[in-house]
């Protein structure tokens, strides 16, 4: 069942998911080239002055790439379900519906945390080549909420999808757009905050059950 | 029970945007800029002149509270506007018996500023070594970087990898000097837009504080001796050509020292009540005396002292804040507390709370109250409802925010 249901998935996201990958992957090569280009017109002393001394940021691109990810992924995996009442017949299947929403998400979120990890490592090889490992430390670290957005904004915008009535989804649109909003407005910031962030977007993920359960009742 | 572990996950997602946010707007629509004054010190009078907080206007005023004008006030701080006074032909010969030369007055003229978020600052562990004795004008950038870790390591830009000569010099020299890696705090002024280098001052893992530069390719390093329980939070270094001192050490404890070029002596200066996490300090220097000032969100602090940094006059003032104000008294009776994810007195990204006091909470009461019967009407019982009468009691208006909108459960259905 599970394979069944996760390949049903996979037929939705595919497109949409190699379309991002490319599309992330273009920017980390733009990145990378960026990075020689600086080397080069800058020179190699010029470039680490203006990183290391005055934190010139060449890595802006990656900035809104995790979100935008996220919110596709979860636009192809799920406004086709909601479309026509279609996830009704995926709720009828015999599997609890929660762990089925739970499913379907778990899958969009294996597949970002992929990308996002390979993206990660990516940066890590390009950066690393021209720059010491306190560098890539530092622009790791202020990647870091950036991909994790994407995650939260998947969620989030799975919730905002399956969520059957608009006045409902007009009162989540705004406090949804703050929350992740505030992922690209912090830097440096404490474990504590990390950390916070962190297990706040997982749970995120449960938000799609509340959503479900408006649907699978028709509750107005 | 997933259901409503859902439902509580997205009120506090509400709750937790909305405490930051709503007060974010609220604050941008109503906030004053509340300026503090600039505090001066006149050599000519011995006396206080406080420019005034209203940017539009350029007065002065002492403090028997008579009103100066900008020209009045130029030429009761001749050393601080020399160059409009020399300009006019207005400077004097002397003051205080002591003959006004150009040179002397440039070359006696220092700022130095240090700001809360300063402080707790780390920025990449990675520093340029200068050259300070390389017979140029100019300093020039080299074409490495350091770090102190299990040693003192040269990394070269063009390549990327170590230099391991350089490394291997100064790692031993190190060393031989008794420095124990890896480093604490490195702290100096890296750049070349300045006048001359000194390099750095690096805390050892010890807690010894070291003078570490480069002379003529060679390493120079000397243990500034200073007593091992200091506890220094940071360092401000900045080569002047006064060449009093090095620079400036904020302690844990918030004492404030000079490190003078004098063996590196340290020298105490008598600020009462400086708090680093709080107040900016600006340090004046002229020719005859030194204007600290601590300025804080409501206060300004001043100790103006002699050049052997003995107090001879002190000013304080104390003004309304934000908060004080209506719209600051207001907002403490609509949020109960509010949200930051950053603050101007740290460069670090945490939870900034600041909590309104027992003010709020009959807004709370209140809000509770009208829930209770949202709740009523939704057919809630309190053996149910009663996390979010809760949630509103701790979080006022914004609790309320999200459980008025955001309808319950319903145990039949789930």
């Amino acid at each position: 069942m599970y394979s069944a249901l996760i390949y049903k998935e996979w037929l939705k996201i595919r497109w949409a998911f190699f379309g991002m990958t490319l599309l992330s992957l273009l920017a980390v090569t733009y990145i990378a080239l960026n990075l020689a280009y600086y080397t080069e017109f800058m020179t190699a002393k010029g470039f680490w002055g203006n990183v290391i001394l005055l934190g010139f940021p060449f890595y802006t691109e990656m900035k809104y790439l995790p979100v935008l990810t996220g919110i596709v992924i979860a636009v192809v995996q799920f406004a086709p379900e909601t479309n026509a009442s279609r996830l009704k017949l995926t709720l009828h299947l015999p599997v609890k519906e929660n762990k089925l929403l739970l499913q379907m998400t778990s899958f969009g979120f294996m597949l970002l945390a992929a990308l996002f990890i390979m993206l990660t490592m990516l940066l890590w090889i390009a950066i690393g080549k021209y720059f010491p490992a306190e560098v890539v430390a530092f622009v790791l670290n202020i990647w870091f909420p950036w991909a994790l957005a994407g995650i939260a904004g998947y969620f989030l915008t799975t919730a905002i999808i399956v969520e059957p009535v608009w006045a409902r989804r007009l009162i989540m649109i705004p406090f949804v757009l703050g929350f992740v909003d505030l992922f690209f407005d912090i830097g440096n910031e404490s474990a504590e905050l990390n950390l916070f962030l962190i297990i706040f977007s997982l749970l995120t993920a449960t938000l799609v059950l509340f959503s479900g359960y408006h649907f699978k009742r028709g509750i107005k | 029970m997933l259901i409503k572990t859902s439902r509580i996950v997205y009120l506090l997602l509400i709750i937790f945007a909305a405490s930051i946010f709503i007060p974010k707007y609220y604050w941008m629509k109503f906030e004053k800029n509340i300026r503090s004054p600039l505090v001066y010190f006149s050599p000519v009078k011995n006396d206080f002149l406080i420019r005034s907080k209203d940017p539009n206007q350029v007065t002065y005023v002492d403090k028997a509270g008579i009103k100066y004008g900008r020209t009045e006030f130029e030429t009761l701080m001749p050393l601080l506007n020399y160059r409009q006074l020399t300009l006019e032909g207005r400077l004097p010969d002397s003051l205080n018996g002591v003959p006004l030369i150009l040179e002397k007055i440039r070359l006696n003229n220092i700022t130095l500023k240090i700001y809360p978020s300063e402080v707790d600052y780390v920025p990449i562990q990675l520093f340029p070594m200068f050259e300070s004795k390389s017979g140029r004008v100019q300093l020039e950038m080299p074409n490495d970087y350091f770090r102190i870790t299990k040693r003192l390591e040269f990394i070269d830009c063009a390549t990327n990898s170590i230099g391991e000569k350089k490394t291997e010099l100064f790692t031993s020299y190190l060393a031989s000097k008794n420095f124990s890696f890896p480093a604490k705090i490195i702290s100096g002024n890296p750049t070349s837009k300045k006048a001359f280098d000194e390099g750095y001052f690096v805390v050892d893992s010890k807690d010894n504080l070291f003078h570490i530069k480069m002379v003529k390719g060679k390493p120079f390093c000397v243990n500034a001796n200073v007593p091992a329980n200091l506890e220094i939070a940071s360092m401000k270094i900045m080569e002047m050509p006064l060449r009093e001192f090095y620079g400036m050490i904020v302690t844990k404890r918030n004492e404030v020292y000079l490190i003078s070029y004098d063996h590196y002596k340290l020298i105490k200066l008598p600020l009462e009540g400086y708090d680093h996490t709080k107040h900016v300090l600006t340090f004046m220097g002229d020719l005859f005396y030194r204007t600290i000032s601590l300025v804080g969100k409501n206060s300004i602090h001043t100790f103006v002292t002699n050049r052997a940094y003995k107090v001879v006059d002190r000013y304080t003032e104390t003004w309304n804040d934000n908060d004080k104000l209506t719209a600051g008294v207001v907002a403490s009776y609509f949020f109960p507390f509010t949200l930051s994810l950053s603050d101007d007195t740290s460069s670090v990204s945490s939870f900034y709370f600041k909590f309104s006091g027992s003010k709020a909470f009959i807004g709370s009461i209140i809000l509770s109250v009208i829930v209770f019967f949202i709740l009523q009407k939704r057919k809630i019982g309190l053996s149910k409802g009663w996390f979010d009468l809760l949630l509103v009691l701790l979080t006022g208006i914004f609790g309320f925010l999200a459980v008025s909108l955001v309808k319950n459960v319903d145990k039949n259905l789930e």
